[in-house]
């Protein structure tokens, strides 16, 4: 151990969540630092206080923490260690770069990546935060945390990839020879995905209503949309429109205001400036989507203008209920040119670097309302959004285009799933697909007696003995991919 | 009588009330809740809340009112706005909460930042209620709607999906407990220190000693993966019900959800229960069996010339039941509130499993209204329990 003149031990507070693996490997780094002589002092506190709104990190009353971060294709305008986003008493804890680093070269090349599109452009200047990053040596990577699948090795065609959310984005290809019963630890609180917030809601809208985009191995893959819209694919230009005073623009906080006196902004150069009258020029991004012709709702109806108009009209109502509608306050207009096609133009001063996304999605206006009550008999874009959150055919019974239907759903216990007969990309093999609910201490009993076919990342945090062994003897096949995480051990560079 | 059940009844409505505020309270001072974490997301560009977002999402679930004022709405829907009377309105401005409060950070005594409300930017007034769902009040059995689970749907429905399976696993597990709890806690106390005695007594030790995580899983892989695995007859590892037929050894093909499925499903969890009830029930009719058995009334009674059967069964258990009673009474909250560990060890979908769900989600409504009925039952079951005593002993009159 060293020690001081005063005969004080070297000895940091190292803070992390009580979780099982967090126990694990840091029990195993608090015996790496004590062999190069540095005495860690390890407590394992509740998640509820660690990533709390007013404690642990949030406040960064930490020395030394650890905890995850979820990576992306892309940062996706993310200033996480800017200088302007340490979190201070001063402005009101916000901000994320709670270590504290302010390292002005980083800092300037985030803010570069941030006011481009250009995608080479982006990737040299996070190549300049990473370096920064690597020199200064603010934290320590650790390991990117695996997303283990494990399943019966009959089933043919699961491809899990790294970076990718949804491991089902293929899943119309998957084989089988009889119905397919998944495990799954949590069942989703609503298929209304514009307010559940949980993931297995958006798992199984990925099976009802498929995914536009698929972001395998770190980057993004067209699959319901023509092509991704970018600058370089012709479907996304960026003007130089000149704003002034009451126009809505979005400021350099990426807030959207009107633009008045005072408000700075990203002018078309990428300075920021203070309006103070005169008009400025600024940047202005306008995007069309593309999506593929021929695709049908399950019951055969095809979808049409009118679905993606309900769809945008349903995610900018504010009494919907969903957490945030900065999306559609970045919207400036939006005009549906077909049944395949809208374009988005967004305020001056979006550059947000997923633009090529599409930022709103479809309902089927047409469903009529089936389920007793006020709106039996009304079509569904009749129904005022502030009531979609508790209609049925909204949250439990939705009819969508992608390559499953949702036929039946036993709360607490399942969820079936058939193959539409109508997909665009041609109807899925596995004929039905079952959501067994049921427990994570349940689950690998299950999956090895043959009551269930699949367990996925989000039930399994790994491959166990148990599995390990199930899979040497052939029962069961497992894949394991990096996944969207990777834990970190971050050092407070500005303690107070 | 009619006086001591009104007196009683007075009663119960009074711990009913005060469980249902304590409990009530407790959830929200508690740290965390439905906005936990949601300050932490402003950063990213398609995920921005604002201060209205938080004003909005605070509305939602009510955290923008005052708690006196948010329990009176659970508990019987009011208040929902002005007060009208003859056409006149009343107390339409007071204040009863604030929808955007001013915060400071402050430094605590221990030198910690802690943020502080120090005044109101948009407060709430009584009127502005008029325009928000209400529910009619959990007293009028309307429990409002999950925040969580099953987001906007009515917590009766969630409860009412829940429910019967937790009454079928407890129910038959208390059944069976007493059927074989008493008649060996009888025999054990009769036959003191002999052979079954002590093999039972090491049993019930060994039960009641047993976690029911590890002994649940211990079931399972005894009665279900290895034999599964050595082609034998085994029973189903979890779930309350299949979701494809299967086989089974000696029964052949079973359909998913037959009664014949539905009782294999049944046999692991109910056992596990059964036998950790039996462990201690057995000890507690035995321990009461022997205290009664050294009464003077049973020597009374055998000196009387009565056959030992009768002594047994009219004069020591009816009397050693006494105590059993309130164990027996004490089942009824359980019969709706489930078995916790047992429930996650089987992936049963019960009430104990929903109970600890909404409380990790924080889905208070779910949980408010499966504390409170479990709450209710348990002042039944004491009425009931005092009642019984009635029954079980002559000696005992209401008073």
């Amino acid at each position: 151990m060293r020690y001081n003149e005063a005969g004080e031990p070297l000895s940091l507070k190292f803070t992390l969540t009580d979780r099982a693996s967090r126990k694990a490997w840091g029990a195993v780094w608090e015996q790496q630092m004590k062999d190069c002589g540095i005495q860690i002092l390890r407590q394992h506190v509740p998640a509820s206080w660690f990533y709390g709104d007013n404690s642990g990190v949030a406040r960064r009353d930490f020395e030394i923490g650890a905890w995850a971060w979820v990576g992306q294709a892309d940062p996706g305008g993310q200033t996480l260690y800017a200088c302007d986003q340490i979190p201070t008493a001063e402005n009101g804890w916000q901000g994320q770069n709670t270590f504290g680093w302010c390292n002005e070269a980083a800092s300037n090349a985030i803010k570069k990546a941030n006011n481009t599109l250009i995608k080479q452009e982006r990737i040299d200047n996070y190549k300049i935060v990473q370096q920064e990053y690597t020199k200064d040596a603010i934290g320590i990577p650790l390991f990117v945390s695996p997303d283990t699948y494990a399943y019966n090795p009959e089933l043919k065609g699961v491809d899990p990839r790294p970076g990718s959310q949804y491991f089902t984005y293929n899943v119309e290809k998957w084989e089988f020879p009889r119905d397919l019963v998944m495990g799954i630890t949590q069942e989703p609180d609503t298929l209304f995905t514009l307010i559940a917030s949980q993931w297995t809601a958006s798992l199984a809208m990925t099976l009802i209503g498929d995914v536009a985009v698929t972001d395998l191995d770190f980057d993004f893959q067209p699959k319901l949309v023509t092509k991704l819209s970018t600058i370089e694919s012709g479907l996304a230009k960026e003007n130089v429109v000149e704003v002034k005073e009451g126009d809505m623009v979005l400021d350099v906080t990426g807030t959207p205001v009107a633009l008045a006196s005072g408000v700075v902004v990203k002018d078309s150069e990428g300075n920021e400036v203070e309006f103070k009258g005169d008009p400025i020029k600024m940047n202005q991004l306008t995007v069309t989507y593309e999506f593929i012709p021929g695709m049908k709702f399950s019951d055969g109806t095809p979808l049409t203008k009118k679905d993606f108009e309900l769809g945008y009209k349903v995610a900018c109502d504010k009494e919907v209920g969903a957490v945030t509608y900065i999306t559609c306050d970045k919207t400036q207009s939006i005009t549906f040119d077909s049944d395949t096609a809208y374009t988005v133009t967004w305020l001056p001063g979006v550059s947000d670097p997923l633009y090529y996304l599409p930022p709103y999605g479809w309902y089927y206006a047409d469903r009529v309302i089936e389920t007793d009550g006020p709106y039996k008999g009304m079509k569904l874009s009749e129904v005022p959004p502030k009531d979609w959150g508790t209609l049925p055919e909204v949250t439990t019974k939705p009819i969508d285009v992608g390559p499953y239907m949702l036929t039946e759903w036993v709360p607490g216990e399942k969820m079936v799933f058939e193959a539409n007969p109508y997909y665009v990309l041609g109807p899925a093999k596995i004929k039905k697909i079952i959501w067994s609910f049921i427990t994570p201490e349940n689950a690998e009993a299950q999956l090895l007696n043959g009551d269930i076919d699949m367990l996925s990342s989000e039930t399994l945090v790994g491959k166990t003995e148990t599995l390990a062994a199930a899979e040497a003897e052939g029962k069961i096949k497992i894949d394991s991919v990096p996944g969207t995480t990777w834990e970190h051990i971050d050092f407070n560079l500005w303690l107070r | 009588m009619l006086g001591y059940l009104l007196r009683r009844l007075l009663q119960m409505l009074l711990v009913i009330f005060l469980s249902a505020a304590a409990s009530y309270a407790l959830l929200y001072l508690a740290p965390g809740g439905p906005t936990a974490g949601l300050r932490q997301q402003q950063q990213t560009s398609r995920m921005r809340i604002t201060e209205e977002d938080m004003a909005r999402i605070r509305q939602t679930y009510e955290l923008d009112l005052n708690l006196p004022i948010r329990f009176t709405r659970w508990l019987i829907g009011q208040p929902r706005g002005r007060i009208i009377i003859g056409g006149y309105e009343f107390f339409g401005d007071v204040q009863i909460g604030c929808r955007k409060p001013i915060e400071k950070t402050v430094r605590n005594e221990s030198g910690k930042f802690e943020t502080i409300v120090t005044g109101c930017k948009e407060p709430e007034y009584l009127k502005d209620l008029e325009t928000r769902k209400t529910s009619k009040g959990i007293l009028l059995g309307d429990f409002g709607t999950s925040w969580k689970i099953t987001r906007g749907r009515p917590v009766t429905e969630l409860i009412g999906s829940r429910v019967e399976k937790t009454v079928k696993l407890a129910g038959y597990s208390i059944l069976l407990s007493l059927l074989f709890g008493i008649p060996i806690g009888i025999y054990s106390a009769i036959k003191q220190y002999s052979k079954f005695d002590y093999i039972f007594t090491t049993l019930a030790f060994m039960g009641s000693a047993m976690p029911s995580f590890f002994f649940g899983i211990v079931m399972i892989l005894l009665f279900s993966i290895i034999p599964k695995n050595a082609g034998l007859f085994y029973l189903p590892a979890g779930s309350s019900e299949a979701v494809r037929d299967y086989v089974v050894p000696g029964l052949g093909t079973v359909v998913a959800g037959s009664q014949t499925d539905v009782v294999l499903h049944l046999i692991l969890p109910v056992a596990v229960l059964t036998i950790i009830s039996i462990s201690g029930w057995s000890r507690f009719v035995r321990a009461s069996m022997l205290e009664v058995m050294r009464q003077d009334y049973i020597r009374t009674a055998r000196a009387k010339g009565l056959r030992e059967r009768i002594v047994i069964l009219k004069h020591g258990l009816r009397n050693a039941l006494i105590p059993f009673v309130t164990i027996i009474v004490f089942s009824l909250p359980a019969l709706f509130g489930g078995a916790i560990i047992t429930e996650t060890i089987f992936a049963w979908p019960g009430m104990g499993r929903l109970y600890f769900q909404a409380l990790g989600s924080y889905d208070y409504p779910v949980a408010m209204a499966i504390l409170f009925i479990t709450a209710v039952l348990t002042v039944i079951a004491t009425l009931l329990r005092d009642i019984l005593y009635t029954v079980v002993d002559p000696r005992i009159r209401f008073s």
